[in-house]
């Protein structure tokens, strides 16, 4: 059923794409974009794969701002996001690469003190 | 040769100690294990995963459950020995697997209870509570220590005195745990009774180990989180997977079936896990 639901809406679209070369500029346009978006979040997810902030944070404290330089902005976005370090959602996405790797670093400062915590628990 | 003894256990509710003890077991018996499960959890969750509901009732008709053998400590009558009262042969999985159970039942939690009312009136404090649980439950094991390679007891959720007791026992404890931040909390309130026992008899704490349940590989969270317990716990490298198949097994079948028909493609991570296991347990 499904199947055949999508085809027919595909169909729509693929007719429109062709017949209006207008929606299909835009289309493209924003296919295009969702691509290099896609990519660019892909490649910064590999990026900081195996890079956990608390870990590292308790491996090396004093050299962990220095980890941290490597991380360009998307890469430092993904680090936030994947390991949920702004519950509160105050950097509301944005963000310069040394606010964001502050943010990181405090973070990373305080789950490593509350965790410290709850093994005296 | 003495059994291993291991406990299962987690201060949190529904992280799936009875299914990795269910599961654990039947993969481990499949493999010429002889293995003996006692169920500890008055919700007789892993008592109707492995003997069936029929079953079950059988059992509890005729008297032959954890609650009728510390019933006849706490309130007296003609004493049986412990072999009596286990369920020979349990498990809806095909083959002739050494796979033994002792049931519990809902009025498991009623015997601890009663047993602290009438120990306390006649003088004795908890921690001699304790140790008399303690004693009664490694006396049982002796007694059967001849017939299995492995005990495993599944425990209730919170510290119950035979949850105690059987970590007094274990030389090992797994700990299962859906890597999220409340289950963590589960392991850091539990983590530190374990070890004080494990000290008391000499043991290190890579006696302790963290099996990561209900994993979802796409799930940010459980990626983070399980890194984290990676790196602060003795954990499995094998993760249980969040998978329906698991869910289903816990029903009994009427037809025997392999594990593979069980579990479906997560026989195979069960499978890993008690290889993991084995080798850690040192049961080769």
């Amino acid at each position: 059923m499904i199947d055949r639901a999508l085809a027919s809406m595909f169909k729509i679209v693929t007719d429109e794409a062709a017949s209006n070369p207008a929606f299909g500029k835009k289309l493209e346009e924003s296919l295009a974009k969702f691509g290099q978006d896609l990519a660019e979040k892909r490649m910064a997810e590999r990026s900081i794969d195996g890079f956990h902030p608390l870990a590292e944070y308790k491996k090396d404290a004093a050299g962990f701002e220095a980890r941290l330089a490597k991380f360009d902005v998307k890469e430092l976005k993904a680090l936030i996001a994947h390991h949920h370090l702004d519950p509160a959602g105050t950097l509301k996405g944005k963000g310069t690469k040394k606010t964001l790797a502050t943010h990181v670093l405090e973070a990373a400062r305080k789950r490593a003190e509350r965790d410290a915590k709850l093994f005296e628990y | 040769m003495a059994p291993r003894t291991v406990s299962v256990v987690n201060m949190k509710g529904g992280v799936g100690k009875s299914t990795t003890v269910a599961s654990l077991a039947e993969a481990l018996a499949s493999e010429g294990i002889r293995v003996l499960v006692i169920d500890l959890d008055p919700q007789s969750n892993v008592s109707m995963m492995l003997a069936g509901q029929d079953r079950w009732i059988e059992l509890r008709q005729s008297s032959r459950t954890i609650d009728d053998y510390f019933n006849q400590y706490v309130y007296g009558g003609e004493p049986r020995f412990f072999r009596d009262f286990i369920a020979n042969r349990v498990s809806d999985i095909s083959g002739d697997m050494a796979l033994d159970l002792l049931i519990s039942t809902p009025e498991f939690r009623y015997i601890e209870r009663h047993a602290l009312e009438k120990w306390v009136s006649q003088g004795f404090d908890i921690r001699q509570l304790n140790t008399r649980f303690s004693r009664l439950t490694h006396s049982a094991i002796e007694n059967v220590s001849d017939s299995y390679d492995l005990v495993l007891f599944d425990c209730p959720p919170g510290i119950s005195m035979f949850a105690e007791a059987a970590i007094e026992l274990s030389e090992f404890i797994v700990i299962p745990t859906i890597p999220d931040y409340v289950s963590r909390l589960g392991i850091f309130a539990f983590r530190k009774r374990a070890l004080r026992s494990m000290e008391q008899r000499r043991f290190t704490d890579d006696r302790i180990w963290t099996l990561i349940t209900k994993y979802e590989q796409h799930n940010a969270l459980h990626q983070s989180e399980a890194a984290m317990l990676k790196e602060q716990f003795n954990v499995f490298d094998t993760r249980i997977p969040q998978a329906e198949q698991i869910a289903r097994a816990a029903e009994w079948s009427d037809q025997k079936r392999t594990l593979e028909q069980k579990y479906g493609e997560a026989a195979l991570v069960i499978r890993k896990f008690a290889a993991e296991f084995r080798e850690r347990a040192g049961l080769i």
